[in-house]
């Protein structure tokens, strides 16, 4: 084809029409997108601007998209019939896909958590980076970016660590089967008394859990603001360790003890002189002795 | 201001005070111990505090530097060769429970007195400019929770407690008396276990006993209802020959408390 007999007169005003549809509209599209979207974060939050603000800029584009090849003369309707057939097949292959993004759906209106939440899901524990159609990124606290389809969040368990301003630390602690139980409870509770990150209130509990195989069994539960977690774990751990050692209480190790039979008699021990080792009763067998 | 020990005392820790170069300074107010010391435009700063320690030494110069110490700097243009301590409130809401639970019967007012332990807000002086380089606690409070496990606020837990009679509590230099009146405007009695009150709204004023905040008056309306809460800018009649030493880092906006229940009240 000639260029001069494309380029008539008739194509030269749908270009040029065609032209400042997309040098308009496409600013304005994206423009009008984070206007709004960046208007709903502010009102409600984050993933439903995101969320929101997607959808009408690919929902433009598409309209954009119509409009230019209604401009070139393409027949809309065979368009659409085509597109009827594809969407069958597309539907097919999309299912996950379009599960993901229901489950989307259904993410923002539980609401469980929301951009910069710690949160749990199965092994993997990580800050809440992006709440988008498909899929949740997190970066984990080693710095490893990770990518959880939304259908996986709304069958898995999601424990929300950052929910509430305030959490509890449990500390198991087990002392030696010798030692005073109310003095250990006394000195616990004077421990995270003396911690500046415990919380006065609500009070730090001490439970006298159970009676181990080695050790008497405590929990230490302590409050905390839910941003000094290492603050006060660090701290704490230490402060118990340096009070047992200064108040001579015992943490003791897995301990086993043997009986002979009988529990009242003691393990009989025999010490052997080291003369009798290699000459006595007790030597390794001589060639002599054969 | 009349010259009692208890003016001069308040008079020798907060102050300006003249620093010169390459001499180490200390200042001890209660258990907090601040070392000071300028080279040229710099300013050197360390701090420690001392659970079992309770000496007011005020402002000295050391011949040797105590071991140990982390210092932090603060460089400047200019030289300033004066630092200001001067006494300001805690940067979070303070909680503080009664003595005695006390339970106020309906349309009877009492008056509690809490002993708030001040911060020390240490700037550098060059003649009319003061530049604030840093604030640290008299006291190291611990932590504690206003509100539910759901929501609510941090805020520390003061170590004294509110009595009903000023003398009941030593004078110290860094603690400051706040009176709060409180007025049971309703049909039921009112139980008190603990306050919570906003530091950011109170001065500081100076008199020769002791240091004071303004007064702050509370009346309960009854559960449900709004309260009110006002933060005087006088102190109690009975208190004479007051200075300002310190003004409110905000003005109160609204008067509004609400009462939590189980004798909790959250002043604003």
């Amino acid at each position: 084809m000639q260029l001069d007999t494309f380029l008539t007169k008739q194509m030269l005003i749908t270009l040029l029409r065609v032209g400042v549809l997309l040098g308009i509209g496409l600013p304005l599209l994206y423009i009008g997108s984070r206007a709004v979207g960046r208007y709903l974060k502010k009102r409600t939050n984050e993933h439903l601007g995101l969320m929101v603000q997607k959808f009408m800029f690919l929902l433009g584009l598409l309209i954009l998209t119509v409009t230019v090849l209604y401009e070139f003369g393409f027949k809309l309707t065979a368009l659409l019939g085509a597109a009827g057939i594809a969407s069958v097949a597309i539907g097919f292959a999309s299912q996950t896909s379009l599960s993901n993004i229901i489950s989307g759906l259904f993410l923002y209106w539980e609401n469980p958590f929301k951009v910069g939440d710690l949160i749990r899901v199965g092994d993997t524990t990580g800050i809440v980076l992006s709440i988008d159609l498909m899929s949740v990124k997190l970066r984990q606290l080693d710095n490893l970016y990770v990518r959880i389809p939304n259908e996986t969040m709304v069958k898995a368990q999601v424990t929300n660590i950052t929910r509430f301003p305030i959490r509890r630390m449990d500390i198991n602690v087990g002392v030696a089967y010798k030692e005073n139980v109310e003095a250990v409870i006394e000195i616990l509770k004077d421990v995270a008394d003396k911690n500046p990150y415990s919380l006065d209130e609500p009070e730090p509990i001490v439970v006298f859990k159970d009676y181990g195989e080695s050790s008497l069994n405590f929990m230490l539960g302590i409050w905390f603001e839910k941003t000094q977690f290492l603050l006060l774990k660090n701290s704490i751990m230490t402060d118990i360790k340096k009070r047992f050692d200064a108040e001579g209480i015992e943490i003791p190790f897995p301990h086993r003890t043997l009986y002979t039979g009988e529990v009242s008699k003691p393990f009989p021990v025999q010490m052997v002189p080291p003369q009798a080792q290699t000459t006595g009763a007790h030597a390794a067998p001589t060639a002599k002795d054969h | 201001m009349p010259d009692t020990p208890t003016a001069a005392a308040v008079n020798a820790m907060w102050n300006t005070f003249s620093c010169d170069n390459n001499v180490l300074y200390q200042w001890q107010n209660g258990p907090l111990k601040i070392w000071l010391k300028r080279t040229a435009n710099d300013w050197l700063l360390a701090s420690d505090t001392f659970i079992e320690e309770d000496a007011q030494t005020g402002w000295s110069q050391l011949l040797e530097e105590p071991a140990g110490l982390e210092w932090k700097r603060w460089p400047f243009n200019d030289m300033f060769d004066q630092v200001a301590l001067i006494p300001v409130m805690p940067d979070r809401p303070l909680v503080v429970k009664t003595r005695i639970e006390s339970n106020l019967p309906p349309g009877v007012k009492a008056m509690f007195y809490v002993h708030i332990s001040l911060h020390v807000k240490v700037s550098a002086v060059l003649k009319n400019r003061m530049v604030e380089m840093i604030r640290l606690p008299t006291i190291t409070l611990s932590n504690t929770w206003f509100g539910d496990n759901f929501g609510g606020e941090l805020c520390y837990a003061l170590k004294t407690r509110a009595v009903r009679d000023q003398r009941d509590a030593t004078f110290a230099p860094y603690r400051a008396v706040c009176p709060v009146l409180i007025h049971n405007d309703s049909d039921t009695a009112l139980p008190i276990q603990k306050i919570c009150i906003r530091a950011k709204h109170l001065n500081i004023y100076q008199t020769p006993e002791r240091l004071w905040t303004n007064q702050v008056n509370v009346t309960f309306r009854g559960e449900g209802l709004t309260s009110r809460v006002d933060y005087k800018t006088t102190l109690p009649v009975e208190i004479q020959d007051a200075r300002l030493l310190q003004e409110a880092e905000e003005k109160p906006q609204n008067n509004i408390i609400s009462t939590l229940g189980h004798g909790f009240l959250n002043i604003f």
